[in-house]
C-alpha cells in the first residue's frame, strides 16, 4: 500500500516536473501498481484501457487534463490482489469521473509556478537575488507530493465505492460493470478508426501479430 | 516551471563566469521569461545559450532561445507525444501480455534510457553548434522522423490489440461478449467523430447495459 502510493508520488512527479521516463504513462503506472499490489494482470489490462481511452488526449500547453497517472496506479491500490473483475469495471468508470477535477491540481501547481515566476522577476528587477535553486526543487517536490495525495485520496474513495457496490449492486449491475472492464479498450478503439494516418499501420500490427499467434501458438 | 528550470540549468555557467549579486539579478531577469518548449529537446537550447553566453553573445542567445523554444516544441511534440511515447507504451503492453509486467518494465527502461540519450545529444549538440543547431533541425530526416514515429505508434498499437484481445478475449468469448464488443467500437466511433468526452460516454453505456441486463433477467 505504502509502496504503491509512492509510486503514485513518483508518477506525478514524472508527469510534470522530474524525468518524464514513462513511468508516469497509464500503462507503465498501472502495470507496476498492479504488480505490487499482486493483480499483475489486471493492472496490464487497466494500463491498455486508460491507454487507449486517453489517447485523443496529449499533455501539451495548458489544456486542463484527466489525471490518468494517479488512476492507473489508485485503481489496483483500491481494488487490491483478489478482486472480481465487476470491482475492476467499476472504479475504472467512476475512476475517469474523478480523474478530470483531480487533474485540477496539476492546473494548480501550474498557477503556483505562473505566480512564483512573477514573484522571482519582481525581486529580481529590485536587484535582489532569490534562491532559485530552491524554488525549483520545491516545485518538483510539490509535485511529488501532489502525485502521492491524489493517489491516496483517489483509492480511498474508490475502495469505499467498492465496499458500498459490494453490499447493494444486484447481478445485473455486476455483469455490466464486467463487461464494461473488458470491452472498455474497444471503445478506444473506435475512436482509432477515425484517426486516418495511423489506420494502415495499426491495421499492418493487427495482422502481422494476428499471424504470428496463428503460427506460434496463443501465450 | 519550465522557465526555472531554463534558468536553474544556466546558473552554474553563470556563476562560474564570476556574475554575483546585481549583475548576477540582472542576468537571470533577463532568461526568467516565457519559456516553453518540448521537454526532451529543451538541452538543445540550454547547450546554443552556453556556447553563446561563453563567446559573450548574450542579446544573440536571448533570441536565439525564443526563436528554438517554439520550433523545438513543434518539432518534439509530435514525435514524442504522438510517436514515441505510445510507441513504446504499446509496445510494453505487447510484451507484457506475452511476458508479464516485466514487459512493461523493459518499456520503460528502454524509453528512459533512449530519451536520456537524446537529452545529452541535444545539449552536446547546442554547446558544440551554437546557433548553428538550426541548420540541423531544418535536416528532412528530422522532418521525416515525426511521420516515422507515428507510423511505430500506429504499429505497436495494432500488436497491442491483437495481443491483448486475445489473451484477454479467448477464455470470454460468447454472444454477449461479441454485441457488447461492437456496442463499445460504436460507441467509440461516434464518440470521435461526434467529439464526445470518453468518460461520460463509458458511464451512459454502462447505465444503458444495465438497465438492459436488468430487464432481461426480470424477464
Amino acid at each position: 500500500m505504502i509502496l504503491a502510493a509512492i509510486l503514485g508520488g513518483l508518477a506525478g512527479a514524472d508527469r510534470t516536473a522530474v524525468g518524464q521516463t514513462l513511468l508516469a504513462h497509464p500503462a507503465v503506472a498501472a502495470g507496476l501498481a498492479g504488480w505490487l499490489v499482486g493483480a499483475p494482470a489486471e493492472g496490464i489490462w487497466l494500463g491498455f484501457c486508460l491507454t487507449l481511452l486517453m489517447q485523443r488526449h496529449l499533455p501539451v500547453g495548458y489544456e486542463s487534463l484527466w489525471d490518468t497517472t494517479s488512476l492507473a496506479v489508485a485503481i489496483p491500490l483500491a481494488a487490491g490482489a483478489n478482486a472480481p473483475e465487476w470491482a475492476f469495471g467499476m472504479t475504472l468508470v467512476l475512476g475517469l469521473v474523478l480523474a478530470r477535477p483531480a487533474g485540477r491540481a496539476i492546473n494548480l501547481l501550474r498557477s503556483l509556478a505562473l505566480h512564483n515566476r512573477k514573484r522571482l522577476r519582481r525581486r529580481l528587477e529590485a536587484g535582489e537575488l532569490p534562491p532559485l535553486e530552491r524554488y525549483h526543487f520545491g516545485m518538483s517536490f510539490l509535485h511529488f507530493v501532489r502525485g502521492l495525495l491524489v493517489t491516496v485520496i483517489l483509492a480511498l474513495v474508490l475502495r469505499l465505492a467498492i465496499g458500498l457496490a459490494d453490499s447493494f449492486f444486484d447481478e445485473s449491475a455486476r455483469r455490466s460493470f464486467e463487461a464494461i472492464w473488458w470491452s472498455a479498450p474497444l471503445l478506444g478503439v473506435g475512436v482509432l478508426l477515425r484517426q486516418r494516418a495511423r489506420l494502415p499501420w495499426l491495421l499492418f500490427g493487427l495482422c502481422l501479430a494476428s499471424l504470428g499467434l496463428l503460427l506460434w501458438g496463443a501465450p | 516551471m519550465q522557465s526555472l528550470g531554463f534558468l536553474v540549468c544556466l546558473l552554474p555557467e553563470a556563476r562560474r563566469r564570476g556574475l554575483q549579486g546585481a549583475d548576477l539579478a540582472r542576468w537571470a531577469r533577463d532568461r526568467l521569461g516565457y519559456f516553453n518548449t518540448n521537454p526532451y529537446l529543451a538541452g538543445m537550447i540550454v547547450g546554443a545559450t552556453l556556447h553563446l553566453d561563453r563567446s559573450g553573445r548574450e542579446e544573440e542567445s536571448l533570441r536565439l532561445q525564443k526563436g528554438l523554444a517554439s520550433s523545438l516544441g513543434a518539432l518534439g511534440d509530435p514525435f514524442f507525444w504522438e510517436g514515441a511515447r505510445p510507441a513504446v507504451a504499446y509496445l510494453g503492453l505487447s510484451a507484457a501480455f506475452l511476458l508479464g509486467p516485466i514487459g512493461i518494465l523493459a518499456a520503460w527502461a528502454l524509453f528512459a534510457i533512449a530519451s536520456g540519450a537524446i537529452r545529452e545529444l541535444c545539449l552536446r549538440l547546442g554547446v558544440e553548434r551554437g546557433p548553428g543547431v538550426v541548420d540541423f533541425l531544418t535536416r528532412s530526416w528530422v522532418h521525416r522522423s515525426m511521420s516515422w514515429a507515428r507510423a511505430a505508434a500506429g504499429l505497436s498499437c495494432g500488436l497491442a490489440l491483437a495481443l491483448g484481445f486475445f489473451t484477454r478475449w479467448n477464455a470470454q468469448f460468447s454472444p454477449f461478449a461479441l454485441i457488447c464488443a461492437l456496442g463499445a467500437l460504436i460507441c467509440g466511433f461516434l464518440a470521435a467523430w461526434r467529439r464526445w468526452p470518453l468518460d461520460r460516454v463509458l458511464i451512459l453505456a454502462t447505465i444503458l447495459l444495465w438497465g438492459i441486463l436488468r430487464s432481461t433477467s426480470s424477464m
